[in-house]
């Protein structure tokens, strides 16, 4: 295996590390978090050893592009799982209310709707 | 589409018992200050995933789980249980206690010390009507003295039988409380953290007045039995229990008179009295019942203080009427110097007067054998400890006295000692239960705070791995193909 396809390697494996933290990502489960942490940090690792390697050898392997937008489309997704977690969490003080105020993913201010199913702007 | 309408299912569903989640831990810190609240935790757990099946994954709520522990409940349940006992016992024994004259400058037994020396004087100058007058005033004091403990003392076994009556009613309302909680349970059988904690309290209220047993029932609601196992509530269904204040004709009464005894009787109109052994309750009833039923006497019992005033009387009686006294139609038989009312054992003390009629010159000094100051000297002679006449159940009578006072203060004493441990050990089943049960406004503030914390390492992370990954993709274009 040339180091270009080592490092094309090192990316799938990142990109396969943030969509399973995406896939079991639990807002309320601290020990999930915190093995959602250590998978991201793991794939920023690979990813930049990859970097540095691809830039070596100026080589772009074939799926590298694609196994990158696939890393991006999962880290999307986490990202906002996250900021939703996140804004339900600062929303926590307006429970106690008959309509909860709720931030959405961009934090503007919306109502949950009764049934919580979704949010109305 | 199917895939993404079922992860955007997923994530929402999942944002759902988040929120659920952290409207139990806002509910947990509004109610840390409720009494007899739990604190609750959403028990949640991951669905599984299959994208082939179709299985979404995510998370889901499986309810709440109280952190009440019945074990610590019922052990707070029972210390304070015990504590309403020795609590009513001190106080009912402390106003008893005041009654008895500890001191010695007045009451019964300076009243008896002074009779003692007006007889001593007496006996030396048997026929100074003056000596004669001071015996006359002395045994009146005493008598008063009696008299007035005595109706101290039955005044108190009424307020006794008032608070009694009292505490039944209080109690009876609490199992209306009950009742209602059952009801509603019945009704809507749904876990509710706020019906708990009213419930709790309740209970506890109730520990404080009465022994009783709590068995939760499958269907939700609570069984309160009360005593040895009288029903209270059962279900939807409260059982009042009543109190009255009689005297106890089972066996039948050898003392038909007798103050009345606080009687404690379930629905159906059984005496439960006997079952009442804790609690606010079993402490009034003991205190009525029996610490002061020993003094005053009851249906089987003349008491103490009447023995006392019964026997002092008897035996002062007995030595005067034995002796004669000069008259002008010539000798003729002394007279009593005190009186009361024997219809019934335990009216002794409270009737207990001296002798209206009397005069010196009634007394007799002279005794049966014609001694001059005979008589005279015997009734000096009862000051004597040693002097087996004046005793009574081996006792002389200023001894027998003090030991009354004294069983009333040891009772008091050790009420009140119980009563100081049993704070201790209920404030540490109390603390053991809310390291169980309470809600910590630290813990949950903490809880927040480690979530908070918890999303941005995430989303710092995160930030990194999308800016490499940008990087990269930005670096490829410009590579030779």
């Amino acid at each position: 295996m040339t180091p270009p396809d080592a490092a094309l390697d090192r990316v799938v494996q990142a990109a396969g590390r943030v969509e399973k933290a995406a896939g079991e990502w639990n807002a309320v489960d601290l020990t999930v978090i915190g093995e959602c942490v250590s998978a991201l940090e793991a794939s920023a690792s690979d990813l930049s050893a990859a970097f540095t390697v691809l830039q070596e050898y100026h080589s772009s392997p074939a799926g590298l592009r694609a196994n990158l937008l696939n890393l991006k489309k999962s880290a999307g997704r986490l990202e906002r799982l996250v900021d939703a977690s996140a804004a339900f969490l600062r929303s926590a003080p307006g429970l106690a209310c008959d309509r909860p105020v709720l931030y959405q993913a961009d934090g503007a201010i919306c109502q949950a709707t009764p049934e919580m199913g979704g949010v109305q702007g | 589409m199917s895939n993404l309408i079922a992860s955007l299912g997923t994530a929402g569903n999942a944002l759902d018992v988040l929120q659920q989640a952290l409207g139990v831990i806002q509910t947990n810190v509004d109610n840390s200050s409720t009494p007899g609240y739990a604190s609750q935790q959403l028990n949640i757990t991951a669905q599984p995933f299959d994208s082939t099946s179709g299985a979404a994954g995510g998370i889901a709520s499986q309810g709440l789980i109280s952190s009440r522990d019945s074990y610590a409940d019922t052990q707070v349940q029972t210390q304070l249980q015990t504590l309403g006992l020795y609590t009513a016992q001190a106080q009912s024994t402390s106003t008893i206690q005041s009654f008895f004259d500890v001191s010695g400058t007045s009451g019964i037994s300076t009243a008896l010390t002074n009779l003692y020396s007006a007889f001593s004087a007496w006996s030396a100058s048997p026929t100074d009507a003056t000596a004669g007058q001071t015996v006359i005033s002395a045994a009146t004091t005493l008598a008063s003295s009696v008299q007035e403990l005595s109706q101290s003392l039955n005044s108190t076994a009424t307020q006794l039988n008032q608070q009694v009556a009292s505490t039944v009613g209080q109690i009876n309302t609490i199992a209306g409380q009950i009742q209602q909680y059952n009801q509603n349970k019945l009704q809507n059988p749904q876990p509710d953290p706020g019906a708990d904690a009213n419930l709790e309290n309740d209970l506890e209220n109730l520990s404080q007045l009465t022994n009783f047993t709590a068995l939760k029932q499958p269907d939700g609601t609570v069984t309160v039995l009360i005593g040895g196992g009288t029903p209270l509530v059962i279900g939807n269904q409260q059982y009042q229990i009543s109190a009255n204040a009689s005297v106890n004709n089972n066996p039948p009464a050898a003392n038909p008179q007798s103050p009345p005894t606080a009687h404690v009787l379930d629905a159906q109109g059984n005496d439960i009295t006997a079952d009442i052994t804790s609690g606010q309750l079993g402490g009034l009833l003991d205190s009525r019942n029996r610490v002061l039923s020993s003094i005053i006497g009851d249906s089987q019992q003349q008491g103490t203080l009447n023995q006392f005033a019964q026997t002092f009387a008897d035996t002062v009686n007995k030595v005067l009427q034995s002796g004669t006294v000069s008259t002008a139609s010539g000798a003729a038989q002394g007279s009593p110097l005190f009186t009361y009312n024997n219809s019934d054992a335990t009216l002794a003390a409270g009737t207990l007067a001296v002798n209206p009629t009397i005069t010196p010159s009634q007394l007799a000094p002279v005794d049966a054998s014609g001694n001059a100051n005979g008589n005279a000297d015997t009734l000096a002679g009862l000051a004597d400890p040693n002097n087996t006449q004046s005793q009574i159940d081996g006792e002389d009578f200023v001894t027998f006295y003090s030991g009354i006072a004294a069983a009333t203060g040891q009772e008091n004493a050790t009420a009140t000692n119980n009563q100081t441990l049993q704070q201790q050990v209920l404030t540490t089943a109390q603390a053991q239960r809310n390291q169980i049960s309470g809600v910590s406004l630290d813990g949950q503030a903490a809880e927040v705070l480690q979530f908070q914390r918890a999303y941005q390492a995430v989303s710092q992370v995160l930030t990194i791995v999308n800016n490499l990954a940008n990087s990269i993709l930005a670096w490829i274009p410009q590579q030779p193909s």
